[in-house]
This record gives C-alpha cells, sequence and structure tokens, in this order.
C-alpha cells in the first residue's frame, strides 16, 4: 500500500477558532495520507473535529474558525496556497464533498437534471445537449432511472435524492471525494445501498474516498484504512484488519467495545467514563488521560506524537495496547 | 394474560390526512399490531422510520389514542379514559424516556425543578423537604452524583448524557412500573450511549421495571431485550426471542434489515439490494405491505393481507409459513436471497 | 466547585443583560428616554412650576424665563401641562398596553398549545377583529360612552390592540409546542395551564416582550389620536388634549408654535424610545434562533 500514489497529504495541521471565552484548539497536529483509489475512514465521536478537517481540505472553514498551521497537499500541491481561480476547479473538479443534509439543500423549485447539467457546464463548456446525455449517465450511474431526470427534489425519497448529491459529486469525475455523514439520516436499508452504490463507483471510476461518521461498524465494514480522531488530534491510523483485532490505543479499544454486536456471546459493554477534555484550556498531557484505563504517570507529560508502526499503522500513545490485553 | 405488564389488543392508528382540495383520507400508521410485554421484561420494537414504533410508543403514552383496539396496562384496559383522575393514575404507570435529551428537557428550568416538579404532580402530600431529598435520591439513582454538583444547573449545562439521566430521572420521579424509552441513545455517542443502556438494564434488574424499548439499531436491541417486535409499514412483521429472530430471521423483511445493518464481526455477509421506497399507508391495505419489495411475493400477497403464523415462541406475518410448525428445522435458508434484487 | 458554578451563572444572567441591552446602542438610547419620561411623570410636582390648570397668566404669552413653554390662550402654563401630560400618557400607555399584553398572551398561548379547534376558532375571531379597522371602531365606541374616563380609555385601547400580539405569540408557541419537553410535560400529567405558562412562556419571553413594547407604543399614540379628536377625557391633560386644544383654538393662526409643538414632540420622542427598545429586542432575538443564546 506504502508505494501507491498519495492523493491527499494533511501534515500537521492545526485549525483553531475563536469562541466568546477563548480560542478553540479544534484540530492539532492532524496528519494523515489518503491514497489513490483507497476507501479512508475518519471516525471520531461528537466534537472531535473530523469534520472541521473535512472542511480544511475544501478550504470551506466559516466565520471564526481559520487553519494555524500545517499543510494540506493534493497531487502534490498545497492547497492552502491555490489562488481563488485555482480553489474552483479544485473544488468539485479535482475533489467534491458530500453532506450529510446536502439531500435537503438541492433546489426544490429546479428539477433534478437542470441541477445536474448547472453543475456540469459551470466547469466544462459543452453543449446543453451533452451536458444533459452526462446528466443522464450520472443518473443511472447512482441507479435511478434516467427517466426521472425531470424530477423535482420534492418527488424523490430522501435516498434518492441523497444519491442526486453523490452523482453531482461525481459529476466532474474528481479524484477525491469527501463523505460527511453521508448516511447519518437515513436507514439502514437506505444507508446500505448508497453505501454499497459508492464502493461499486469508487471501483469502476478509481476515486479516492474520505469518509467521515461516527458509525463504527459501518466503517469497519467498507473502508480500507481508518483514522481515530479524539479531542482534535489523531489517536490512531489503521487498516481495519488492525482495527477488528482490538487497536492499539486506549481511546480505540474502548470506542469498538461500546458497540453492541449482532454476533457472539451477548456480553456487557461499557462505555468510556468521563468526558472530552476543554480544548479551550487543554490539559498538558494525553487528552485522553483522565478517561483511559491504561493511563501511567508519564502519560502527563506532554501529548503524545503520531508513532509509525509500519504497514500503514500509526498510534498516538505512550502505552499502546498488545492484540492479547483487553 | 394476567402477568402482562402492556398488552397491545389489535391495535390501529390512521391519522387523517387532507388530500387535494376537498378529499380526505387516512394514513394507516398502526395497523392491527398485538403483542403483550410481561412484568419487568424489556421488549424492543425495530424498524425503520416511518414503520409506526414511535406512534406506538405515543399511544401507550396516551399522547395519542388508539383509533381501534385496546391497549392493557397492568390488566386494565386505558383505551379511551379521559377523566382526570383516572389518567393521572395511568401516568403513575408510564412514563417516557425521550430521543432527544436537547429538546425534552425544558432550557428554562434547573434541572432539580425539573425532577422535583414531577414528583410534586405525582406526591402533592411531600413536604418541600421531602421532595428535594427524593431529588436527591433520583440523582443518585441516575448516576449524577453527587447530586448537588447537578441540582442547581440549567439543562444547557449538562453533557448529553447527563441530560439524558435527568430524562430517566424524572420518569422515575413518578415511581412508574413501565417505561417507554424511544431511541434514547440514538443523539448520544455511543461511549456515552451504551452506558445509558446499562442503566436502564440496572433499572430493571433493580427496580423491576418494564419496558417498551424502541430502536432502529438490531444490535441495541439485542443488547437490551430479550425479545422483539420487528415493525414495517405500520405492521408487526415477526416477533419472538431476540436470538432468534437475529439467528434465523423468518420475515423477508427481516432478513433485509439484518443484512443491511452493518456489522463487521459477522461472518458471511448476504448482499442484498432492495427498492428504498415505501408502499402508499394510504390506501386500502389488501395485501402484505413488504409484496411490493419482496422476492418471494406471491399473487396471493399482494390480494390478500397475510395473518399471523405462530411457530413454537416467534410470529410472524408471511404466508410462507402458514403450514409451518415448530421443529420443521430452518424454515428458509436465507442464502437463497444472496445476490436477490429485493 | 459550587462557587464556581455560581459565578459562572451570575456571568450568564449578566451576558444576557450585556446581549440585549448593553451592547445595544440602540436599546440603550431608548431606554435613557424612555427612563428620563418616567422620572419626569413621578417628579411632575417637583419639576412643573405652576398647576397645570391654573389660568391666572396672560394668555397667547410667548416662551420666557418665567414660562420656558409659554402660556395658551387660556392662561395656562405650557410647560406644567406638558410635564403633567407625561403622566396620563404614560399611565395609560403602560395600563393599556398592561391589558393587552395579558389578552394577547392568554390568546396566543391558548390558539398555539390548544390549536385544534379551540386555536381555529380564536385566530377567525381574531381575524375578524383585525379586518375591523381599530381607529374607526374605538372612534364609534367612544362616542356612544357616556363618560370618558381614564379607565375607558384604558379599556377600550387594551381591548382593541391585541390582535397582533396575539397572532405573533400563537405563531411562536405553535414552534415551540412541537418540543420534546412539552410531550414530557404532558406525559408527567401536568395541565394545560402550568405548561402553557410555565413551560411554554418562560421560553417566549423576548418575543413577549418585545410585543409588549410595541403594544405599550401603540396604546400611546392611540391615546394621543382619540384625545386629538376630542374623543378623551377633556379634564384630564394629556399630550394629545393639549394638541387637541390647541387645534380647537386656532393656534395655528396665532403661529404659536410653542402650545404645539412640544407635546408633538413628546410624543413623538417617547414612541420611538419604545420602537428603539422592541425593535433591537426583536432583531438580537431573531438572530439568535440559531440556538447561539439559550434562556
Amino acid at each position: 500500500m506504502e508505494n501507491r500514489e498519495i492523493v491527499l497529504s494533511v501534515k500537521d495541521l492545526n485549525v483553531r477558532y475563536t469562541a466568546d471565552r477563548g480560542e478553540v484548539q479544534a484540530v492539532t497536529n492532524v496528519s494523515f495520507d489518503i491514497h489513490k483509489g483507497e476507501f479512508f475512514g475518519l471516525a471520531g465521536e461528537s466534537g472531535c473535529g473530523k469534520s472541521t478537517v473535512a472542511f480544511s481540505i475544501m478550504q470551506l472553514l466559516k466565520g471564526a474558525a481559520r487553519i494555524a498551521g500545517g499543510s494540506i497537499q493534493f497531487n502534490g500541491r498545497n492547497v492552502l496556497a491555490f489562488t481563488k481561480e485555482e480553489l474552483r476547479t479544485f473544488r468539485w473538479e479535482k475533489s467534491s464533498m458530500v453532506l450529510q443534509s446536502a439531500m435537503n439543500n438541492l433546489n426544490p423549485v429546479v428539477t433534478i437534471g437542470s441541477q445536474l447539467m448547472d453543475a456540469i457546464l459551470a466547469h466544462e463548456a459543452l453543449p446543453r445537449r451533452a451536458a444533459q446525455e452526462r446528466a443522464r449517465e450520472l443518473l443511472k450511474l447512482v441507479n435511478i432511472d434516467p427517466a426521472r431526470i425531470k424530477a423535482y427534489p420534492h418527488e424523490l425519497s430522501g435516498g434518492m435524492r441523497q444519491r442526486v448529491v453523490i452523482a453531482m459529486a461525481l459529476a466532474l469525475r474528481p479524484d477525491l471525494v469527501i463523505f460527511d455523514e453521508p448516511t447519518t439520516a437515513l436507514d439502514v436499508v437506505v444507508q446500505y445501498n448508497i453505501i454499497r452504490r459508492i464502493q461499486e463507483l469508487k471501483r469502476r471510476m478509481g476515486f479516492s474516498v474520505l469518509f467521515i461518521t461516527h458509525d463504527l461498524p459501518l466503517m469497519l465494514e467498507m473502508c480500507d484504512r481508518i483514522a481515530i480522531m479524539y479531542a482534535g488530534r489523531m489517536a490512531e491510523i489503521a487498516p481495519v484488519e488492525r482495527l477488528l483485532e482490538g487497536g492499539a490505543h486506549p481511546y480505540t479499544r474502548g470506542l469498538l467495545q461500546a458497540f453492541p454486536s449482532l454476533v457472539g456471546p451477548r456480553k456487557e459493554l461499557r462505555g468510556i467514563p468521563g468526558s472530552v477534555p476543554d480544548l479551550i484550556t487543554p490539559p498538558a498531557g494525553c487528552l485522553f488521560y483522565e478517561r483511559c484505563a491504561h493511563r501511567q504517570e508519564d502519560c502527563l507529560l506532554a501529548p503524545p506524537a503520531l508513532e509509525d508502526l509500519g504497514g500503514g499503522h500509526s498510534c498516538a500513545c505512550r502505552h499502546m495496547l498488545s492484540k492479547e490485553v483487553g | 394474560m394476567e402477568n402482562a405488564a402492556v398488552k397491545f389488543d389489535h391495535v390501529k392508528k390512521y391519522f387523517g390526512k387532507r388530500q387535494g382540495l376537498f378529499g380526505k383520507t387516512s394514513l394507516k400508521a398502526v395497523d392491527d399490531v398485538s403483542f403483550e410485554i410481561q412484568k419487568g421484561e424489556i421488549l424492543a420494537v425495530v424498524g425503520e422510520s416511518g414503520c409506526g414504533k414511535s406512534t406506538m410508543a405515543k399511544m401507550l403514552c396516551k399522547v395519542y389514542e388508539p383509533t381501534e383496539g385496546s391497549i392493557y396496562v397492568n390488566g386494565m384496559d386505558v383505551t379511551g379514559h379521559t377523566k382526570k383522575k383516572e389518567v393521572k393514575r395511568f401516568r403513575k404507570e408510564v412514563q417516557m424516556i425521550f430521543q432527544d435529551p436537547f429538546g425534552s428537557l425544558n432550557p428554562a428550568h434547573k434541572v432539580s425543578h425539573i425532577v422535583g416538579r414531577a414528583v410534586e404532580l405525582h406526591y402533592p402530600e411531600l413536604t418541600r423537604a421531602q421532595v428535594r431529598e427524593r431529588v436527591v435520591e433520583l440523582f443518585e439513582t441516575v448516576g449524577l452524583t453527587p447530586a448537588a454538583d447537578f441540582m442547581e444547573k440549567h439543562p444547557n449545562q449538562l453533557s448529553g448524557g447527563q441530560r439524558q439521566r435527568i430524562v430517566i430521572a424524572r420518569a422515575l420521579a413518578v415511581k412508574p412500573s413501565i417505561l417507554v424509552a424511544d431511541e434514547p441513545t440514538s443523539m448520544l455517542d455511543v461511549s456515552i450511549g451504551i452506558d445509558i443502556m446499562n442503566l436502564m438494564i440496572d433499572l430493571q434488574k433493580k427496580e423491576g421495571l418494564t419496558y417498551l424499548y424502541i430502536t432502529h439499531n438490531l444490535a441495541s436491541a439485542r443488547y437490551m431485550a430479550d425479545r422483539m417486535v420487528v415493525m414495517y409499514a405500520g405492521s408487526c412483521v415477526e416477533q419472538g426471542s431476540t436470538d432468534g429472530i437475529i439467528e434465523s430471521p423468518l420475515h423477508p423483511y427481516t432478513v433485509l434489515l439484518l443484512s443491511s445493518t452493518p456489522e463487521p464481526f459477522r461472518e458471511e455477509k448476504l448482499e442484498i439490494h432492495a427498492a428504498e421506497d415505501l408502499p402508499d399507508l394510504t390506501g386500502d391495505m389488501n395485501q402484505c405491505p413488504f409484496s411490493g419489495r419482496c422476492p418471494r411475493a406471491s399473487d396471493r400477497c399482494r390480494r390478500e393481507k397475510p395473518g399471523t403464523y405462530i411457530i413454537g415462541d416467534r410470529q410472524v406475518k408471511c404466508f410462507l409459513y402458514e403450514h409451518a410448525k415448530e421443529g420443521d428445522g430452518p424454515l428458509v435458508d436465507v442464502s437463497i436471497y444472496q445476490g436477490k434484487e429485493l | 466547585m459550587k462557587k464556581e458554578t455560581a459565578a459562572r451563572q451570575k456571568s450568564d444572567g449578566y451576558l444576557m443583560l450585556e446581549k440585549y441591552l448593553l451592547k445595544n446602542t440602540r436599546a440603550k438610547a431608548g431606554l435613557l428616554i424612555l427612563l428620563f419620561f418616567a422620572l419626569v411623570a413621578i417628579f411632575a410636582p417637583l419639576i412643573a412650576p405652576y398647576e397645570p390648570k391654573d389660568i391666572s397668566f396672560m394668555p397667547w404669552e410667548k416662551p420666557s424665563l418665567a414660562h420656558p413653554l409659554g402660556v395658551n390662550s387660556y392662561g395656562q402654563d405650557i410647560f406644567s401641562q406638558v410635564v403633567y401630560g407625561t403622566q396620563v400618557t404614560m399611565a395609560v400607555g403602560v395600563m393599556a398596553g398592561l391589558l393587552t399584553s395579558f389578552i394577547g398572551i392568554f390568546v396566543g398561548l391558548l390558539a398555539g398549545y390548544k390549536g385544534g379547534r379551540t386555536g381555529e376558532v380564536l385566530m377567525r375571531i381574531v381575524d375578524v377583529f383585525l379586518v375591523v379597522p381599530t381607529l374607526a371602531f374605538m372612534i364609534v365606541l367612544a362616542a356612544f360612552l357616556p363618560s370618558m374616563g381614564i379607565w375607558n380609555l384604558i379599556i377600550i385601547i387594551g381591548g382593541l390592540n391585541w390582535l397582533w400580539m396575539a397572532r405573533s405569540i400563537r405563531s411562536q408557541t405553535l414552534s415551540e409546542a412541537r418540543r420534546e419537553y412539552v410531550d414530557a410535560a404532558k406525559v408527567q400529567g401536568m395541565g394545560t395551564l402550568e405548561i402553557m405558562f410555565r413551560e411554554i412562556l418562560p421560553n417566549i419571553i423576548p418575543v413577549v416582550t418585545a410585543n409588549m413594547v410595541m403594544v405599550i407604543t401603540s396604546a400611546m399614540l392611540t391615546e394621543a389620536t382619540l384625545s386629538f379628536l376630542g374623543l378623551g377625557d377633556p379634564s384630564l391633560i394629556s399630550w394629545g388634549q393639549m394638541l387637541s386644544v390647541s387645534f380647537d383654538n386656532n393656534a395655528i393662526l396665532y403661529n404659536a408654535w410653542w402650545w404645539m409643538l412640544p407635546p408633538g414632540l413628546c410624543i413623538a420622542t417617547l414612541g420611538f424610545s419604545f420602537m428603539l427598545i422592541g425593535n433591537s429586542f426583536l432583531d438580537i432575538y431573531a438572530n439568535d434562533r440559531g440556538g447561539a443564546v439559550k434562556l
């Protein structure tokens, strides 16, 4: 995997935003690479900064949020140094994003066909005919009958609208598609269909995926590699197989053990006690210290750095757990 | 029957729905559902949004009245009662844990008031000091210790998990025998939600509470409940022991639901592709509601509503099981669904 | 720990005060003007140099040191009249405003929370009254009443001004009643009145306050209008009454600007101050609906 071409490389990304009470360290020293054709998952609980990372990549941070350091390389070019024009091509043509609420953000008074065509025509000089043909193809791609090109968003179910949004994201054949909780508002059967569709399209079109969700079982089922964030920092990045064995970071371990399962013996599960530290005045040591079952005194020294363990696996913990523990 | 804490007897709930300028049709939110919950048992109701599970919860809490059929609580028919006294007695038996811990607590009040008010309403004979004592006790029961740290806070000063504990404390304040929990953890992070589930199980064991646990997540149903009801489009398509249903689902919809649920530790995965459209719930449904998506549907399924067939401890609404008996062995080999376009 | 939370809560309350008033120049200005008039009304006997109805001066005298705003055609000191007029205008405004608010809040909450047939009927009644031209209706009403004391004035104004307020409170209540805490209150067994006033009302206070400020303004203006049209109580001295009398006595022909201008300016300024306060409240509240502020 390591020799594969890297599409996106995030290095030491820091994002801060100003709140009434002070500066929030929303994302701190986050680094990861996504390879060509990889299905990369970014997991974590609410407020861990996973969406902030996605918005930073797309340069869509708003209001009080700003990138305070680090670099984001896309196909070897620095996204943070893009001019306005470069940014325009980068968004959508090179990489696109599907949000949880996107299906509700389709324009209600314009047919889905026109919306697809607008997306295509905004970036490519095509005759309308050809654009319409492309729109039909795109609908077919996401398993919607092309005859529905004249349908208005309200005539489609939630799952279909979300697939229209995915079709729009794929309209210009980007190299990277970011999905931010794309199925959270949908039912499992619909979610399953959409995920399968994304996987199939990825196989066929060869784009890379950055998939963000809090649903770890879902992620374990479909991703190649998963990054787990906690309190704005990267806790662990590991291939799925490694995580299925339990993960090396105590937080990963705790998270994996908090999900009820459909198989195996029914056993009592435990949540992770305590709550996420305040990110305005974060503690000096490891941010997970207060909640960690494996903490030791040296954890209080400084937040541990992400350590490469080889095979695409890295972990930020001084006392990593072996497979047998826990 | 004697032991049933809750019994739904052919309960239907239709909502009037305006159609066009003058027409009126009814939406069959819950269509002929029957089940029982034994005392001290947790029954999970599983289904997707729009399947009628929340409507059932609200009927059991008397937020809605059933259109037809009866609901029994501890052997007493509670349908149609509107007298203040009777309703109040009923409220003392059944309380609710809500889905949204942010919306279900009034932001204008302190949490001690929220819980204390529930005590006052049902135990007006208590003095102020006694109410306060009870509130402290309740806070400790739900794991908010020391209570003094939380009492004077407003809901927005607490985390989601803490709020949900307040919601549970408020429900317990009445000393109910039955709790209706409508997706109590779906808006919380898992590492927090699982502890809320553990708290609920603890209360069941210690206080002998009975639960109607509503969820869209089969895995959490398995974690919480011994028996479950699977709902589809307002009808109860299958019910029985949680383990039984998850190991060998009978109804084709249950098979679909189960195979769509993410489970990385599953040994083999069924690949089923299903249409997403829910049936129209407004017409006369003289057919199996799932027949439009079912790969095994026959003409009969589209003409006639299947009855409830009983196989051992399982009940299933599907013609496939019309003549099945207990001990027939694996009734349907689920692998026949492999790769099917459902 | 406990101390810390206490300090925190205090600062929450302070933050809100700051958000609604201190940081907002418009609200601050409005409040200052209001405070000024309120002080004038309270200390009127100390401020006014003469009895307002005393007719012992030279009619039509121009402003001078002895009579800062001159004298009217009856030989009454205008400055003293303006000062005492504040009392009546503010009393009628506040009392009628409170009456309006009371009816408006009750009807709005009931229609919004109860919904169904009750709400429908209440709102249709409101609609019917809304198409009746209120001022004309008041004029007719005032003409039919044998005498027009200050209380009649308050009841007429208060009784007819609540319509818009009821509508606005109803729509707020409708959206509030959909929130789960209202279901929770029902399941607990709370009564309708408790749910309306103790559960819902505290959450719509900003809208209520903004509306109250508006209806008080409108009550003051209505009082002035009615008095100007000669339908008020002739024995009361209010700003509207002063305008009316000056108009009747051809103050315009005598070029007696000192008689017409002061009450008019006072009405405008006080009305303006209420508008400032009310509008800024509504603005802040509308901006906060995103959930940034928790009350």
